[in-house]
Formats: structure tokens, C-alpha cells, sequence
């Protein structure tokens, strides 16, 4: 998996603010997990 | 792995879920289900493709290999939700930062197929992140 190109894209949270995944782990570690369904 | 989410948080890191729902989708899960992490909507699968997540066949969706597992969580009480817009996609779970540093990644090779909670502690000590009690991680 490439970080960099994954960080570029930007995701609604469910308020739909928009977030730059690279931000999310700029300074810090992420447990990233991709889920099948919510719930 | 919500369950461990406190002992992830003092190896300095955080839990995000990316999910294949509308955001709609993804406030109703938080709010059932009581989530305390951020939750990210996916659903024109821009995040997926990237990480080159696989979407499965029918015979990978319905692996013998998922059996077992499915009927455990089953009975322990756990309950598929909503399913967003790719019934197909698996998951996948990765571990990243700081930076652009990947320092773990599983594919899931069917639907009951999770990363093992000990290979993703490991590779966040290996990250090296100072906790949030400034206590460094231990050495891998």
C-alpha cells in the first residue's frame, strides 16, 4: 500500500467535513482498518 | 479492536475506520453502536482503490474458511450491520505514520478474515511514537 497516495484522497466524516487522510497521520500512528459494513 | 482502543492510544496512535457507506450511514453507526474514533465515508470507493482493496467473488465471500469464524461471532453476539454501497469489498487493516511510513498492512482473504490484534500492537511499538503518558514504546 502506497501512504502517499492513499494520504492524497479526502473523506466525508459523518458530518461531512472533509478530511486529507495524510493529515490524520502526519504526526502521529493510525490503525487504519477498512470495513466491510458499519455495524 | 474498539475494545482495545484506550491500549492503542497510549502507543501514541489512534483508530480510523473507513467505511463504504453514505455519511448518513456512517453517523448511524457511531451513534448505534457507541463509537469513540473517527469514521470516514468511502462510498465512491476513492480511499479503497488506492490501497488496492480487493472486491471478493462469491466463492471468496462464501470461503469455507469463513464458517467458523462467522458462526463464533454469531453467538458471541455480534450482528452484520448496514452494508454500504460494495457488499463485495473485504477489509483490510493497516498500520501508518508518522508520515507516509507503512509499518503493517493486511488484506483480508475473506469476509471473516481480520488482522491479528498481536501482529497490529507489534508493528505500532515498532512506530517508536512516545505514549500519551511520555513513557517511550517498548523496543520490538
Amino acid at each position: 500500500m502506497d501512504a502517499k497516495s492513499l494520504g492524497a484522497i479526502t473523506l466525508n466524516d459523518a458530518a461531512g467535513e472533509r478530511k486529507l487522510l495524510a493529515d490524520l497521520w502526519a504526526d502521529r500512528p493510525v490503525v487504519l482498518v477498512f470495513l466491510r459494513h458499519f455495524g | 479492536m474498539r475494545d482495545r482502543i484506550e491500549e492503542i492510544r497510549k502507543l501514541g496512535a489512534e483508530l480510523v475506520a473507513v467505511g463504504t457507506g453514505r455519511p448518513e450511514q456512517v453517523a448511524d453507526f457511531i451513534e448505534n453502536e457507541r463509537v469513540n474514533f473517527l469514521v470516514l465515508s468511502d462510498e465512491k470507493a476513492e480511499a479503497a482503490n488506492a490501497a488496492s482493496i480487493e472486491n471478493a467473488s462469491v466463492f471468496r465471500l462464501f470461503h469455507p474458511n469463513s464458517f467458523a469464524p462467522t458462526l463464533h461471532a454469531w453467538k458471541a453476539g455480534h450482528r452484520i450491520g448496514t452494508s454500504g454501497r460494495r457488499v463485495t469489498q473485504l477489509g483490510a487493516s493497516f498500520v501508518v505514520g508518522p508520515g507516509a511510513e507503512v509499518h503493517y498492512e493486511h488484506y483480508d482473504e475473506h469476509p471473516a478474515d481480520h488482522a491479528p490484534l498481536a501482529e497490529i500492537f507489534a508493528a505500532l511499538e515498532r512506530t517508536g511514537v512516545e505514549s500519551a503518558s511520555g513513557v517511550p514504546a517498548p523496543p520490538a
